[in-house]
């Protein structure tokens, strides 16, 4: 989704716009560094990323 | 992963902080699933309150809460909110009243009996301080107020009355004269009863705005990235696809993408049929999808929805109205600068007889005690507790004395269409044509959720026609139905989905079609065989003692109008019925409160009765506005007034229990003046005394508590 200012990344797991500036946490996986709102969720991409990734 | 239950089973509340989005609900619920003992979680996203079911020796709170914790979020035991504001100001009025009244009884006593004791005048004055200053407090800060604006209200004449008083007394105190404690610390006492009872049948005003906020969806379920995602509803963008089953609110202002259903929109436009809705057309957030599923394309969030204007425009319509000026208050006004005036007079003609100021000031001083009328602050409060008990029990609440006397004087009242004048449900109310259409009908309609397929089984069931069985039903969504009856393929709907299945339409039937709806029905043709064989004609039907209403308002002088957002035709086929010419039509939410706006612009004082939350806006800015009890909680608390079961009748009953308490509370006033103003010839004269000052007292409460209670054998 494009915004006029900030390019918002989507969280994976819970689906919420991130801002990548002010994210929670951030992992790269395969190439690509996937942004999260939270612990929470950067925690459960990590534990089984290919289950976010369909 | 639950877990057989073994033992006693219990349920905790509890609420979850920290979560922020769908998935968070997961990990909180995956949490304590895990906890040992806990058979079944439920936690909800928008409330943030968990349900936890636990079987015997469950791991304790604290374990489950550290748990939770270590995720990132947070546990507490349920804990219900706290009271609101209004609540807290009944309150702190209730403690005036512990603290004036049993000391303002020891000083009273102590006065009647033991006026010569000395322990007896001191005691009296220790009491009466408190009383004048701390219960009184509210009475002299509002006379301050008012005293900066050089204008005087209730305060102002308690502020003189009760001070002077307190202020001789001190000086009697020593001087050895007569006490007038019980009188100022007396006046007190009743005024913050008053006070209290006012506040207590005041009710929530604010509740009207939580409410409406309470309407909206909480959740979306929001496809990102070829995703679904649950969140809040506040998370969702302009653009979003929000998918909407069967049974939820839709969440935003969207525009359907993908899918089709019918909506219950009458919470929004007071329509009573549900409304189709294919890719293309518009859909409202907080209204509830019916039958299917629909891909909605979000276009306005937040502040910008529909429901959010209506929000506004309840709010601004509270905001918006005055508070009148009560009556206690504008007499209060005229009379504080006649008493002055008095009381000047009298210190100027004593003096000019004795030549000695101390003989001039005390019988002038003596005016200003016993102007103040003790009873003034309890002729409305008894009069409006009388009148709204009374009201309660004919089934008209009232909220409030401000709306009695605000509403003592009604030119027009507007009635709401659906739910108020009408029943709000579909009725069979024409069959034309085959007479075997009906049972056909009502047989493929049985298994139909839809309101105007329960009106047809229903007007079935009352016409008598017989029950017949059928099979293989099929509904094509919002358009109609098809079914074997009887070996029959039976087809019912709009007549464009008969045309589509193939049935066609015999003119005389067409005509009898336009006809009808012309009459403001809405119609579904019953076809087999190849052609539409009979017309059903459903519609929303006039209470029972609608016309009666309508004719009984006229008879006391009041006008009748009806305004609605449902089509003109429909409007003025209920006109008709119910004797009504006024009809405003098609009208939208915010236009109802600018139409209420513009009679009152005109000088017209407005009621609005109403049920609907569309009403809302209407209900709030009228000047009575009044609400069908089984309504919206929207419109009650918008409302001045609500009648309790959906009897049109009641409007007339509060119409004329306002008026008569209204009476009531002129009546009141004029007791508590009389009595007190009576004296004052004689406080000039120099002839005033404690116990004269106590009798007045008590005459005039008890004039104006008796003459309340006569209101209790007024009639419907």
């Amino acid at each position: 989704m494009e915004r006029k200012e900030i390019l918002m990344e989507i969280d994976p797991v819970c689906g919420m716009e991130v801002d990548p500036k002010g994210a929670a946490g951030s992992y790269e996986y395969q190439g690509t560094t996937y942004y999260f709102c939270s612990t929470g969720c950067l925690e459960d991409f990590r534990e089984d990323p290919e289950s976010y990734l369909r | 992963m639950a877990q057989p239950a073994r033992g006693k089973v219990r349920e905790l509340q509890l609420d979850v902080s920290g979560m922020t989005c769908g998935s968070c609900v997961q990990r909180v619920e995956k949490t304590l699933l895990k906890q040992p003992g806990v058979l079944e979680c439920r936690v909800n996203l928008a409330t943030g309150e968990a349900t936890v079911r636990l079987a015997e020796g469950a791991a304790p709170f604290e374990a489950m809460r550290d748990a939770v914790r270590a995720r990132g979020y947070d546990l507490a035991v349920h804990r219900d909110r706290p009271d609101d504001p209004d609540r807290q100001e009944e309150r702190a009025w209730l403690r005036r009243v512990w603290v004036a009244w049993p000391l303002s009884a020891v000083v009273m006593v102590l006065s009647t009996l033991a006026m010569d004791a000395d322990w007896a005048r001191v005691t009296a004055f220790a009491l009466a301080t408190p009383v004048q200053f701390w219960a009184g407090w509210p009475f002299l800060l509002g006379a301050a107020r008012r005293a900066r604006s050089l204008s005087a209200n209730m305060d102002t004449l308690i502020a003189l009355g009760t001070l002077t008083a307190y202020g001789y007394s001190v000086w009697a105190l020593f001087a050895g004269e007569d006490l007038y404690f019980d009188t100022a610390a007396l006046i007190i006492s009743f005024l913050v009863l008053g006070k209290y009872l006012e506040t207590r049948a005041r009710g929530r005003a604010s509740e009207a705005m939580k409410r409406l906020l309470e309407l909206g969806a909480k959740e979306a379920h929001v496809v990102r990235s070829g995703r679904e995602f649950l969140m809040l509803v506040d998370q969702v963008k302009v653009g979003d696809l929000v998918r909407v089953r069967p049974g939820e609110k839709i969440p935003t202002d969207g525009v359907v993408e993908e899918g089709a259903s019918t909506i219950d929109e009458s919470m929004l436009t007071g329509e009573s049929v549900p409304v189709e809705k294919v890719a293309g057309d518009q859909v409202t957030g907080a209204t509830l999808n019916l039958d299917g599923s629909l891909l909605v394309r979000t276009t306005r969030v937040g502040a910008d929805t529909a429901l959010a204007q209506i929000v506004k425009l309840v709010s601004e319509a509270q905001s918006n109205k005055a508070p009148i000026q009560r009556l206690a208050d504008r007499i209060a006004g005229v009379f504080v600068p006649i008493v002055i005036g008095i009381a000047a007079v009298t210190a100027l003609a004593w003096f000019v007889a004795t030549g000695n100021v101390g003989d001039a000031i005390v019988p002038a001083i003596a005016v200003l005690i016993i102007a103040c009328p003790c009873a003034m602050g309890l002729a409305t409060p008894a009069a409006v507790m009388v009148g709204t008990g009374r009201g309660a029990q004919l089934g008209v609440l009232i909220r409030g004395g401000e709306v009695l006397e605000r509403s003592r004087r009604i030119d027009i009242v507007l009635f709401d269409k659906t739910g108020t004048l009408t029943e709000g449900r579909m009725r069979l109310v024409d069959v034309v044509g085959d007479e075997s259409a009906l049972a056909r009908a009502a047989a493929a309609e049985a298994a139909s959720e839809h309101p105007i397929a329960r009106a047809v089984v229903e007007g079935a069931v009352e016409r008598g026609a017989p029950d017949l069985e059928a099979s293989g039903f099929r509904a094509v969504s919002g358009l109609g139905v098809r079914a074997s009856v009887e070996s029959e393929d039976v087809v019912v709907g709009r007549r464009s989905f008969l045309e589509r299945e193939g049935c066609a339409v015999p003119d005389w039937l067409a005509q009898d079609t336009s006809r009808l709806e012309a009459e403001g029905k809405t119609v579904f043709l019953v076809g087999w065989g190849d052609k539409a064989r009979a017309a059903l004609a459903v519609a929303d039907t006039l209470k029972p003692n609608g016309r009666e209403t309508v004719r009984a308002l006229e008879g006391i002088g009041v006008e009748v109008a009806l305004i609605t957002g449902d089509n003109r035709s429909t409007a003025e086929a209920i006109g008709r019925q119910a004797g009504i010419d006024r009809v405003l039509a098609e009208v939208l939410p915010d236009q109802k409160v600018g139409e209420v706006r513009r009679l009152q612009e005109e000088g017209e004082v407005v009621a609005m009765v109403g049920d609907g939350i569309n009403d809302g806006p209407a209900l709030a800015q009228a000047d009575l506005g009044i609400a069908i009890g089984t309504g919206a909680d929207v419109a009650i608390e918008a409302s001045d007034l609500t009648l309790m079961s959906g009897d049109l009748q009641g409007v007339v009953t509060a119409i004329r229990l306002s008026r008569r308490t209204y009476r009531t509370i002129v009546q009141n006033l004029f007791w508590a003046f009389g009595y007190n103003v009576a004296l004052i010839p004689l406080a000039a004269a120099g002839l005033l005394n404690p116990i004269l000052a106590g009798a007045a007292m008590a005459f005039s409460s008890v004039s104006v508590v008796s003459n309340s209670l006569r209101l209790r054998r007024f009639q419907r």
